[in-house]
């Protein structure tokens, strides 16, 4: 070993360079493959806090992309009568009314009920915290509760106060009605903590809203009660009190109605985004096989160059007594030590590229990624580029096997 | 007394460019009783280094025997001739060959790697013997032509040889330091009770021995009276 590390002192220049194109595309590939899993558990399997989302009759992902993620548009409202049919379901243990169109600075704006706060478990026992010195909305206010995210992000302290903007985006028209932050939630590290949340009645009554829950245009007017058939919802979030309401739910509302659509199980229907995208994990592998490679051939290159200077020093080991295996094992051995060496940097290289995927979907989506979770690849990786690299040694180590002692010590007298 | 080395009908021969067989080496005895200086005086091309390297097993006789401590080197597979020759031969090259990378004292213990094992005390030991107790640290570019080659001294004698092959050890070396050099293995040798096998050309060194043998009289290849060659192995 002691001769492994003489020689890469040696060859410094040509070994850390090398070991840093190992590190690199050991590092890529982990974080293809481990970053790719991390985020597909995330979105897929991770808890949401309900089953299903009752939404307008179209694509489920757009559904559960919008309320869940708060990503996309709506796809549409549906009558507030399908939410009280839910909210008084037998097998619904928990319905919640969704109403969405506002944003402020380019964050999301929720209408919702105080449910959300008081009965709604993001994860198991966990329940939206508002932070102390706040309060949960009172249903008839102009108040808002600010995701963590958000708070920080626009700096929204509790007593602070904002005009909501019609339309998801920043730069549409900013609505009359100023609203009051009443509380500032704990960071749920869930897309919640990009939210804005108000009361329902808020969005209903929003300056220039209009409501359509009967098919006729509504105009709430300040101080008359809105008909509950006139209301509408963008979409309904349920808890189910057994997994065999899903299925219930899901073939009477998906299969016989045309009224409406059950996204339902969430993490199926996120599942199919992936399988979707899949050709792009397809593609990131391939290119991540690819560096692979090179980072192999470049092992062998350094490795290969040296071995014409070094035919000498194998040829004087030879005459010490070293035998061929223990001269060709040297290169072997040395091959393997700058690929492990590759792989100590690749998790350097894994630990920046997972910092960076770790900001960019927590800033795109509010989901966290969860740095020291364990992967396969962070063991197959560095295992696989180490076997490549002591693979990738063997040519050069045939070389000096193959050296001619008695020619490469001395001229012949 | 038996002797150390027993060389018997000993052949060997390269091919030519051309395909035809030359022989180099064909001595029908030879030998060197244990604790025994010999020097063996040729002229370039003669031959002196194929024959070391053939007693030393780094190349195989196409015929012949060659007896170090009672074995027979001819029969010996390449790995058990490495073996035998890492515990009872060291080897001075003409060069020196030091491994560049390495201080005097890790080379003389590369020495020890692959025969009696590594032992500090006895390398630092050998290199205070011959005069470099303060280059210990040293790489073979930080020391003159005449510290190197007493730094291959000192390996050879690592492993506690029998026999020391010195092939030209003074041949990068000027008179004064040549007369030095000889002296100091000859005595470090007999330290040892190593018997030294010396080749040279040069008459002021071999003319130092009481036992000097000439290639071109006991190496039939050399005079022109060489049987045909066997096919080299």
């Amino acid at each position: 070993m002691a001769m492994v590390l003489r020689s890469l002192r040696q060859h410094a220049l040509s070994s850390v360079v090398t070991i840093i194109s190992v590190g690199l595309a050991t590092g890529l590939t982990m974080s293809v493959f481990a970053i790719n899993h991390q985020t597909y558990n995330a979105f897929t399997g991770g808890e949401v806090g309900f089953d299903a989302v009752l939404g307008a009759r179209g694509s489920q992902l757009q559904l559960v992309l919008n309320t869940v993620f708060h990503l996309e548009t709506s796809p549409g409202n549906i009558p507030w009568s399908m939410y009280t049919d839910m909210a008084t379901h037998p097998r619904v243990a928990l319905a919640v009314p969704f109403a969405v169109g506002d944003s402020y600075r380019g964050y999301r704006i929720v209408g919702t009920s105080r449910e959300m706060f008081t009965k709604f478990r993001y994860r198991s026992g966990q329940g939206f915290i508002v932070q102390p010195g706040g309060r949960v909305f009172e249903p008839d206010r102009h108040e808002a509760v600010v995701g963590n995210y958000v708070a920080r992000k626009l700096g929204l302290a509790t007593g602070a106060t904002f005009k909501p903007t019609h339309g998801s985006s920043e730069g549409g028209e900013a609505h009359a009605e100023e609203y009051t932050v009443v509380g500032v939630m704990e960071q749920t590290n869930s897309p919640s903590d990009r939210v804005i949340w108000i009361p329902i009645e808020g969005v209903y009554r929003m300056s220039g809203h209009v409501l359509r829950g009967t098919g006729k245009e509504y105009r709430p007017q300040a101080g008359i009660p809105i008909p509950d058939e006139d209301r509408e919802v963008s979409a309904v979030m349920l808890k189910f009190t057994t997994p065999q309401a899903g299925f219930t739910l899901s073939t009477q509302i998906n299969r016989q109605g045309k009224a409406a659509t059950l996204a339902w199980p969430i993490g199926r229907v996120m599942a199919e985004l992936f399988a979707r995208i899949g050709w792009v994990t397809r593609i990131l592998s391939m290119v991540a096989y690819l560096v692979v490679v090179v980072a192999v051939a470049s092992v062998l290159a350094s490795i290969y160059n040296t071995m014409n200077e070094r035919r000498r020093e194998f040829a004087i080991l030879r005459a010490l007594g070293a035998r061929r295996v223990t001269v060709s094992g040297v290169i072997v051995l040395e091959a393997t030590t700058i690929t492990a060496l590759g792989a100590m940097v690749g998790f350097l290289v894994y630990g920046a590229i997972l910092a960076a995927a770790i900001v960019a979907v927590r800033e795109q989506t509010g989901v966290v990624l969860d740095a020291f979770r364990w992967d396969p690849a962070l063991g197959l990786a560095p295992a696989g580029m180490i076997a490549a690299g002591a693979l990738a040694g063997m040519a050069p180590a045939f070389k000096a096997y193959r050296t001619d002692v008695a020619a490469n010590l001395s001229p012949l007298s | 007394m038996n002797p150390l080395l027993q060389v018997t009908g000993l052949a060997r021969a390269f091919r030519d460019p051309d395909g035809s067989l030359t022989p180099i080496i064909d001595i029908p005895s030879f030998a060197v009783l244990p604790g025994e200086q010999v020097a063996i005086r040729g002229a370039s091309g003669s031959g002196k280094t194929t024959f070391l390297n053939l007693i030393a097993g780094i190349l195989k006789a196409d015929r012949g025997e060659i007896l170090v401590d009672g074995h027979n080197l001819t029969v010996l597979p390449e790995s058990a001739r490495d073996r035998l020759r890492a515990r009872t031969m060291g080897y001075v090259f003409q060069n020196f060959n030091l491994l560049q990378g390495y201080t005097a004292l890790e080379n003389v213990m590369l020495g020890m790697l692959f025969g009696v094992g590594v032992d500090a005390g006895r390398a630092k030991a050998l290199l205070e013997r011959v005069g470099l107790g303060h280059r210990l640290h040293h790489r073979p570019v930080q020391l003159s032509l005449g510290q190197q080659q007493r730094v291959a001294v000192a390996r050879a004698l690592a492993n506690h040889p029998m026999l020391v092959l010195a092939d030209e050890p003074t041949g990068n070396l000027d008179q004064h330091h040549s007369a030095e050099a000889i002296e100091l293995i000859r005595e470090v040798c007999r330290e040892q009770n190593a018997a030294l096998l010396l080749v040279s050309h040069d008459p002021a060194v071999v003319e130092r021995f009481s036992r000097v043998e000439d290639l071109l009289e006991f190496n039939h290849a050399a005079t022109g009276h060489s049987a045909p060659p066997a096919v080299p192995a």
